[in-house]
């Protein structure tokens, strides 16, 4: 635990010379060129490698398996989650992930199963980048990350916390596939969303861009987010 | 001059009342038409197969979605700029492209559910916030803007599909022109019905 915190404070310091925040919910990027080339090659790294891993994934294992191991990685996030909610001043929301941190852990046999969430605790995820954006810093670049996928600079340590956490919490007794298959289901779990985007997407690249901006927005506002509401397009006609 | 000013107070209550009720009105005629539109959902889940749900939608969706407005929204300063039958070809395959997409993503019935949460009134229009339920689980928050009787915006989970519009076509005209645009509308129609 004291460890996360103070990794948490390094990420801050190390993203403290970022200029990012909420601001217009409209994207910037100004690297765009650079973006769409890792876009296209993550897209190319996805439909050879992960795709085909992850719905490998969900065919064999069985569904509350699935679920189960999802629910251990997202027990452990709850910590981050817990600390960026008391950094932002929602002492509701951090002492509630604490206490599903608990019951989970216990009750949930380390996390398999979600048993807060049953007992009416909804989990909200909190993380270092939306702790920077309430903080009030600008707008921040939108940076597509290769195989790692949509980000901005701010949500940069997002990232890298969240790969580091297992490892600070459970030590060097964290075993190294377990990253991979947190990896893959996190894959499995994207599977409906990614080819609904295909589905639909005129522009795949660009729809990916705006979706995550928004989506961002959403989580850093817990939900009620400032949506361009196109009301004034009206007072042309 | 007493009685010039109890007159004038009168005359304004009457009319902010009457405001009121009119905002109250279309606030409950937006709620009505969404309802019919859940309903119609519903049927279309229930149909036997793509082309069925398709047929069942596209009346529906011309009366439900404005999308002349949605059009000349998502192409922004391109739309003035093109003529009366290169508008009207955009039009008629934005309509398409929405029905065709609804008919694919409301496949199947299985238990899913819609609930009408709040009507804010905005402006000059009105937003429907709503749920959609499978079970006891939360699917998504929709909200549903409207003007003037009709939608022309949907925001799921914070992300606006006139905001998605806008920035993708915005994209496509800028590296390939409308022409491309019109081209690329007409392929996903295509494609979506292939997947039925």
């Amino acid at each position: 635990m004291v460890r996360v915190l103070v990794y948490s404070i390094v990420c801050f310091l190390l993203s403290g010379c970022l200029s990012s925040g909420v601001g217009d919910i409209r994207p910037q990027d100004p690297y765009e060129k650079f973006n769409r080339k890792s876009f296209q090659f993550s897209e190319s790294v996805d439909k050879k490698l992960l795709a085909p891993v992850a719905h490998g994934y969900s065919r064999i294992l069985p569904d509350p398996l699935e679920t189960g191991f999802n629910n251990l990685f997202a027990n452990i996030n709850s910590v981050p989650s817990s600390v960026n909610g008391l950094l932002q001043g929602q002492i509701e929301v951090g002492a509630r992930e604490f206490v599903r941190l608990m019951i989970n852990s216990t009750f949930g046999v380390a996390g398999f199963f979600d048993v807060a969430s049953r007992w009416g605790l909804k989990q909200q995820h909190e993380d270092i980048g939306q702790t920077l954006a309430v903080w009030g810093l600008k707008d921040s670049p939108y940076v597509y990350i290769p195989v790692l996928g949509p980000s901005t600079v701010r949500d940069i340590p997002v990232r890298l916390v969240g790969m580091s956490v297992p490892r600070l919490l459970i030590g060097e007794d964290f075993p190294g596939y377990a990253t991979a298959l947190r990896v893959v289901g996190q894959r499995a779990a994207m599977s409906e969303v990614i080819e609904q985007r295909d589905a639909n997407a005129i522009d795949p690249y660009t729809f990916t861009r705006d979706a995550y901006t928004q989506l961002r927005a959403f989580e850093i506002f817990n939900g009620d987010p400032p949506v361009e509401d196109f009301f004034d397009e009206f007072e042309d006609e | 001059m007493l009685k010039n000013l109890i007159l004038l107070s009168s005359l304004i209550f009457s009319l902010s009342l009457q405001i009121h009720a009119k905002d109250q009105v279309q606030g409950v005629q937006a709620a009505r038409s969404l309802d019919d539109f859940h309903q119609l959902l519903v049927e279309v889940m229930k149909a036997a197969n793509g082309s069925e749900r398709e047929q069942l939608l596209r009346p529906q969706v011309v009366d439900f979605f404005d999308v002349p407005r949605i059009s000349r929204i998502s192409l922004g300063r391109t739309w003035k700029k093109l003529t009366i039958e290169q508008q009207l070809s955009f039009v008629e395959g934005l309509s398409e492209l929405i029905a065709v997409t609804y008919a694919d993503r409301f496949r199947s019935y299985d238990g899913q559910r819609f609930s009408i949460d709040e009507s804010e009134i905005v402006k000059k229009g009105v937003i429907i916030k709503t749920t959609i339920f499978k079970g006891d689980s939360e699917l998504a928050k929709l909200h549903y803007y409207f003007r003037d009787g009709r939608v022309f915006n949907v925001v799921a989970n914070g992300i606006s599909d006139l905001s998605l519009r806008r920035a993708e076509y915005g994209s496509v005209i800028k590296e390939q022109g409308f022409d491309a645009l019109l081209e690329q509308l007409r392929i996903k129609i295509s494609e979506t019905r292939a997947s039925y």
